[in-house]
């Protein structure tokens, strides 16, 4: 929290282009994501979402413009300091080895602690508070691969919480879970956004849990993005088509809300 | 699935080890074909008796590292082709006129057993992940190929030919003193540096990309687990020759013991397996005496089968017989 970078926090694109090995799938991405905002990003499959994450973490480079986390480009931050600002929830898939979900969450802790460190009555605190706001504080002695997906992904959301960042990506957080679990996670999340806690960068299949809980929409079509802005001014029927492909139709809700539906392809 | 014991197993499991240790060696003591001598025993048992510690201590943990940083259960320094890369480490430096017994001999095994695992696990990536099924043929091939070196060296060094096979079979039965010294001070610092660094192998179970976003420097604590790795089975290899399998099935023994964690399971892995290995070598002096059996053969058959069980269970996992329709991750 010191140095040029104190004056840049959040996370920054600049006319970047994402991309893998030379190939650029987005190009020209410019938005920002800071503390207490939650930004959703749709796209269809592939187009380069999950790439776009990697790039913000520093495990991909921008083949062009400026990806800074903190006022530094993600790649030049060492791990450790990295993990402090920015934590990914990903997939809910089983580890190689049944560690406890109390272990799980300690792991949350190994930018604090570091290697050799021991953790501290503080680390333990960070862990029992993100196990009580995740929902996971019955799960602590069960090892993370007994649990249902569903359960993992609470268990995950929790280690990223108990990592502390500045900012939480989140890599289709509800794709395991049920609708009520889907709501559930969202709002979640929002109320920890809501608290300055943490900015949120989260990559959503449903434009529907999009408008409902993100302040903002990127929105990518093919090789850059599409639209951003406010829900409302985002999404519409022939911006949803172009991304996805399929015509879209909105209905509207007695309270108001917009609520989008896919057809079948034309 | 198993009955994994949960963050804190009893202290009953976790003294486990340690008790089997002692049994074993104090065991490993009386048992012999020639009774109760005492010169014998001081002369000869105790320190082949160490010698099995050791090297047991060193292959279970190394297999346990191993482990952890490929997340994959079926790793161990044999079947990733580190002992045979060793071997590989000790004909040359035998071709370059270093003896036996030379302390040096070790230098050359480490570095044998370094390349061979770097070899691997290079070869074995495919962009960001390592399948499991590249990383054992890649294992296998490069462990096939030491051995074929070193059955080179056998065919062509007459004069060398009953030590070379003594390293190709696995031998507790010939080490020099300051070798086993040397051995027991690598395997006992490396042992340590594996515990103290648990944090991290932790992290690896949750795999590299996890690992690196929760802040573990990946490349570097990699590079420095596999040197750890290859200096203790190099040091192994140069004692003790190429004693296989243990350090695949100790880990899981020690697993379901004490847990996944590895500030237990370190300890729990190396205790279990210099236990093992003085049984082992208790049935191979014993069993046919005065004959006595290649200690590698014995943990080979006990290891072998027990592989081959662990790869039915993982495909069995992998593929559920009835492919239930889009439902392979779940597992109810």
């Amino acid at each position: 929290m010191s140095g040029p970078a104190a004056d840049a926090p959040g996370l920054a694109f600049e006319r970047a282009s994402i991309g893998r090995d030379g190939r650029v799938l987005l190009a020209k991405v410019t938005f920002r994501v800071d503390r207490g905002e939650l930004v959703a990003v749709l796209g269809k499959n592939g187009i380069g979402k999950s790439t776009l994450l990697a790039t913000a973490l520093g495990d991909e480079l921008p083949l062009a413009g400026q990806v800074t986390l903190h006022g530094r480009a993600p790649a030049a931050w060492s791990p450790r300091q990295r993990a402090l600002h920015i934590a990914l929830l990903s997939d809910a898939e089983p580890l190689a080895y049944d560690l406890p979900v109390a272990a799980v969450l300690e792991l949350g802790r190994f930018a604090h602690v570091g290697l050799l460190g021991r953790l501290a009555p503080r680390d333990h605190a960070a862990v029992a508070r993100a196990a009580a706001i995740a929902q996971v504080t019955a799960l602590l002695e069960r090892g993370i691969n007994e649990l249902s997906a569903g359960e993992r992904q609470r268990v995950l959301l929790a280690r990223a919480l108990a990592q502390e960042p500045e900012l939480v990506l989140l890599d289709e957080p509800t794709a395991h879970l049920d609708p009520a679990r889907q709501v559930a996670v969202m709002a979640l999340l929002r109320a920890e956004v809501a608290r300055g806690a943490i900015g949120v960068l989260a990559v959503l299949h449903d434009p529907n849990l999009a408008a409902r809980f993100a302040d903002r929409i990127v929105l990518l079509g093919d090789g850059g993005v599409l639209a951003q802005g406010a829900p409302a001014s985002v999404l519409d029927a022939p911006r949803l088509e172009a991304t996805y492909g399929v015509p879209f139709r909105c209905a509207a809700a007695a309270d108001g809300s917009h609520w989008w539906f896919a057809d079948p392809p034309r | 699935m198993s009955g994994a014991p949960g963050p804190r197993p009893a202290a009953g499991r976790v003294l486990l080890a340690p008790t089997a240790l002692l049994l074993a060696f104090a065991l490993a003591l009386c048992v012999g074909a020639a009774g109760w001598p005492d010169e014998q025993l001081l002369a000869l048992r105790l320190p082949r008796a160490l010698l099995a510690v050791v090297v047991g201590a060193g292959l279970a943990a190394t297999g346990t590292v191993l482990q952890a940083l490929s997340g994959n259960p079926l790793a161990d320094p044999f079947v990733l082709g580190a002992s045979s890369g060793a071997a590989v480490g000790v004909v040359v430096a035998r071709w370059c006129g270093i003896e036996f017994t030379s302390r040096w001999i070790a230098l050359f095994s480490v570095v044998g057993a370094y390349l061979a695992i770097a070899v691997v696990l290079r070869i074995a990536r495919t962009g960001r992940r390592t399948p499991v099924q590249t990383l054992l043929l890649a294992g296998v091939t490069v462990s096939t190929l030491g051995t074929a070196i070193v059955l080179l060296y056998y065919s062509l060094r007459d004069e060398d030919a009953g030590k070379t096979m003594l390293y190709l079979m696995g031998s507790l039965a010939e080490s020099d003193r300051g070798l086993l010294a040397l051995a027991a001070a690598c395997v006992g610092l490396g042992i340590a540096a594996a515990w103290l660094a648990a944090r991290a192998l932790d992290a690896f179970a949750a795999g590299e990309a996890t690992a690196r976003h929760l802040g573990v420097d990946v490349e570097r604590t990699k590079l420095a687990f596999c040197l750890l790795a290859a200096a203790l089975v190099g040091v192994v290899v140069a004692v003790a020759g190429m004693i296989g399998f243990l350090g695949l099935i100790v880990p899981h023994v020690a697993r379901s013991l004490v847990g996944p964690l590895h500030r237990r399971l370190i300890p729990a892995a190396a205790c279990a397996g210099g236990a093992f290995l003085l049984l082992a070598d208790a049935l191979a002096r014993t069993v046919a005496a005065p004959q006595e059996l290649a200690i590698g053969a014995i943990t080979a058959l006990c290891g072998g089968p027990f592989f081959l069980l662990l790869l039915r269970r993982r495909a069995a996992e992998r593929d559920p017989a009835p492919p239930a329709a889009g439902g392979r991750k779940e597992r109810a």
